[in-house]
């Protein structure tokens, strides 16, 4: 018995070092920590020059370096904690693991404990730093101890969803995939759940007499409040006193429910190699009568835009999704703006539709195509296909373009939708309004520099191309909204305009040049 | 596929001529020149970081050489890329295949890409599947398949454009016996279509069988360059037969140092052989064997001493890996 319990521990331990070691060799991960370290100097810096126009510049500056970490532990969670195991399987080195007699608990506590420690100093370094916060003002002790033990609970469950995905998914980027997919469930069912507690207390009139009501409003409550933005807030909220906040006490048993799951699920899919993974995801074989419609047919004569519409965007069924996704989208904006009770007085507005589909229609478009610029030319790396590729008797900047113009015709719908969105009533005035806008630029802007990145990360690196890319945007779009404030502090009048026009400029160059980069090093990597 | 293109001249088909390349300071190739001729089947063979790869990756035109000239067909590999391509077919050491697609939408795509008419397309595709044998299998995934049925839709696909010239690296690695053999006889076949084959491989003694010419390579420098006969050849100044006797094999030896030409024998140490070494301007192969049959020795082989491949290999290239 004490001699599995010393094997167990031996185990353990040597994956656990084995894992610093390659993550302390990793320059991806040392120049995460540095970035992390420069926006906090960087957010030192705006409330030292801010400080006369704040009451509490100490709360200020705690709660920007809280939420920053919140991002950068939900960064984490989609690149660094979703990949744990399922980097192992693309590797084919689980087996090994096995064989050399590490159990299934080793394996999960050896690989993800490491992970999870690595974040957690990092976190725990700044704790006395932040502590310097209350000197400045406007801050209690108790609000950081309270921010930190929610940052810890949030990191806890990251780190053990992003276990349970990769476990359960057969390769880096499924995993990342599912992680994302799953906090935007994690970030948006508290909203909605508040939204519908609004709702019943509001309209219609529920109150915690009757029992029934109460308890659905009570989970409503806490279903609302376990999410770390609103913990973040109410920590940093000033008067704060600590509580085991609904936050706290979700995320951690969320967490150890996780990795419960996470070991229970190993056993069964765990062991299956990354390899023969190849799926047609949306196209259908030419075989299958049923679905024949759905099938890539014949080759077209422009082979490489039919590839990439077909095996990148997903073809004809991919088309149609996307057909739904926007009519779901505009339907969602009507049902949004209508009139639910016959006694409200009031009828629709349609332009109000109109600018809210507008509104969200922008950044669907913008994350589908940057979902695709993800795939476009990491499938060929990935697949070891771009030596054939670029062998054909055509320049790198047609085979590039024409895999571009792949996947913009399946993202044709959300062009078409937008298009016909300014044909809707207050459609036109809206972009009438907005071309005078400078802001309005810079957002479209922004939205084109995250599917540029996402292109050029994804040359670079192996997985999490989308997750970092649209980090890096909301970072740009935090930086230039400081650089604003800062502005706006200052009295300057149209300052602030011009700073968005030459940040939409700067941003439009750096897409540009991504172009360049993207024809410079496709050739380089058909070399390999 | 098109059968028998006739060279017309004897141009070689490759010429590599000093070729220097780097890798971070590492000389990976080192004033590398050899030639390939027309309807050919050239092996290229060297240890591992010997330099194959970067050399074939120079000929298909994905490397561009640091120092020295590259043509094929005549066709400069850096300024006239477009000539190049269209003219030749490169197989890589990994399968490169879009493994999502069924084999025939695989070859489809590449022969659209090679600008191929839509019947074209369906006429070439269907013989190409008849080569290689893959014609049962064209609605399946390339997932679906094993390595060797890989390995055969990436020829396939090399084939579509009808290239003159076949680039193949390591072709056969991690085949078992059946599929390696299988490759070996479509090689054959194309060969005896005028396709000129340069092959780079590990597989010596199929390499022997199969090339009229080879390239040794070691550590970036070309060690041999010439024909197969000529490397197997033991001796360079005489030739050399070898004869195996049945029955009782000592004794022979003096009988056939007797024989007038005849410049050495030697018996193979526990075996009923004999090499015998002879002059070739005063005997020709026939008379050696008349003079031998005239001492009538029990003959049961009388064949030229050649070496092994993989001894001609290790004579040439160095020990130890790169």
């Amino acid at each position: 018995m004490l001699q599995r319990v010393l094997s167990f521990g031996r185990g353990i331990s040597a994956l656990f070092f084995r894992s610093l070691r390659t993550e302390s060799r990793s320059l991806r991960m040392h120049l995460l920590w540095f970035l992390l370290l420069v926006v906090i100097y960087f957010t030192l810096w705006i409330v030292h020059e801010t400080t006369t126009s704040f009451g509490a510049p100490g709360l200020y500056f705690f709660r920007c370096v809280m939420y920053l970490n919140a991002s950068f532990v939900t960064l984490l969670g989609v690149s660094f904690f979703s990949t744990v195991i399922s980097e192992e399987k693309e590797e084919d080195t689980l087996g090994l693991m096995t064989m050399a007699g590490i159990g299934s608990l080793g394996i999960l506590l050896g690989k993800s404990t490491s992970r999870l420690f690595q974040v957690s100093l990092l976190l725990a370094i700044q704790y006395p730093f932040t502590l310097l916060a209350v000197t400045m003002g406007g801050l209690m002790p108790v609000q950081i101890a309270s921010a930190y033990t929610s940052l810890l609970a949030y990191t806890i469950l990251l780190a053990n969803v992003g276990l349970l995905c990769s476990v359960a998914c057969r390769t880096n980027r499924n995993a990342s995939g599912l992680t994302t997919f799953w906090l935007v469930g994690y970030l948006s069912i508290p909203a909605f759940a508040y939204a519908g507690r609004m709702y019943l207390l509001t309209e219609l009139q529920w109150t915690n007499a009757n029992p029934l009501h109460n308890l659905l409003l009570t989970g409503l409550d806490w279903l609302a409040r376990s999410t770390i933005i609103t913990d973040l807030y109410e920590a940093t909220a000033t008067g704060h006193q600590f509580i085991w906040s609904p936050q706290i006490v979700s995320n951690t048993i969320g967490g150890l429910i996780c990795f419960l799951l996470a070991l229970c699920l190993f056993g069964f899919v765990a062991k299956e190699p990354s390899t023969d993974t190849s799926s047609r995801g949306l196209v259908a074989r030419r075989t299958n009568r049923h679905l024949r419609i759905f099938s890539a047919g014949r080759v077209w004569n422009l082979p490489l835009v039919w590839k990439d519409f077909f095996f990148t965007a997903g073809g004809w069924a991919g088309l149609i999704i996307r057909c739904l996704l926007y009519g779901g989208l505009y339907t969602l904006c009507f049902a949004a703006n209508r009139p639910w009770h016959a006694n409200a007085g009031y009828t629709i507005r349609w332009d109000d539709v109109t600018h809210g589909f507008q509104f969200f229609a922008h950044p669907l478009l913008a994350i589908d195509i940057a979902l695709c610029a993800s795939r476009v030319f990491h499938d060929e790396i990935r697949g070891q296909t771009l030596s054939s590729l670029l062998m054909l008797p055509e320049s790198t900047l047609n085979l590039v373009y024409s895999k571009i113009f792949g996947c913009a015709i399946a993202t044709l719908p959300g062009f078409l939708a937008l298009a016909l969105s300014f044909c809707l009533p207050g459609g036109l005035e809206f972009l009438r309004e907005l071309g005078d806008e400078p802001g309005f630029w810079w957002w479209l802007m922004n939205l084109l520099f995250l599917i540029h990145l996402t292109a050029i990360y994804s040359l670079y690196l192996r997985s999490g191309a989308f997750v970092l890319a649209l980090g890096t945007m909301i970072g740009t779009m935090i930086f230039t909204g400081f650089i604003m404030a800062l502005l706006s502090i200052g009295g300057g009048g149209n300052e602030h305009q011009a700073l968005l026009g030459l940040a939409a400029v700067g941003l439009g160059l750096i897409c540009a040049a991504c172009h360049a980069i993207i024809l410079l090093r496709m050739p380089s990597l058909g070399q390999r | 596929m098109s059968n028998a293109k006739s060279s017309g001249t004897a141009q070689p088909v490759i010429e590599v001529d000093d070729v220097v390349h780097s890798f971070k300071g590492r000389r990976a190739l080192d004033h590398v020149s050899f030639q390939v001729m027309p309807q050919s089947l050239h092996g290229f063979v060297g240890p591992n970081g010997a330099g194959k790869t970067t050399s074939l990756k120079i000929i298909c035109t994905l490397l561009r050489p640091q120092f020295g000239v590259v043509k094929v067909f005549g066709h400069d590999v850096v300024d006239e890329q477009k000539q190049v391509r269209r003219k030749i077919g490169f197989m890589p050491d990994h399968f490169s295949t879009y493994r999502q697609m069924t084999v025939y939408e695989y070859l489809d795509f590449f022969a659209a890409a090679y600008g191929l008419s839509f019947s074209q397309r369906t006429r070439v595709i269907d013989e190409v599947l008849a080569l290689t044998d893959m014609d049962g299998r064209k609605n399946d995934l390339i997932s679906g398949l094993s390595r060797g049925m890989q390995q055969r839709t990436s020829l396939a696909r090399v084939l579509v454009n009808d290239p003159d010239l076949l680039l193949l690296d390591e072709p056969a690695s991690g085949l078992d016996p059946r599929a390696r053999i299988e490759l070996m006889e479509i090689l054959k076949a194309l060969r005896s279509m005028g396709k000129t084959i340069f092959i780079s491989s590990h597989i010596l003694s199929e390499l022997a069988e199969l090339c009229d010419s080879v390239t040794i390579i070691d550590r970036g420098k070309v060690k041999y360059s010439g024909s197969m006969h000529g490397l197997l050849l033991t001796s360079d100044e005489h030739p050399a037969f070898r004869l195996t006797v049945s029955g009782e094999a000592d004794g022979w030896t003096e009988h056939l140092q007797a024989l007038a030409g005849v410049l050495k024998v030697e018996q193979l140490e526990g075996r009923p052989e004999y090499r015998i070494e002879f002059d070739e301007t005063r005997l020709d192969t026939n008379q050696l064997l008349q003079g031998i049959i005239g001492l009538n020795i029990p003959i049961s082989a009388f064949a030229e001493d050649k070496r092994h491949l993989n001894e001609a290999f290790m004579d040439l290239t160095e020990r130890g890996v790169r």
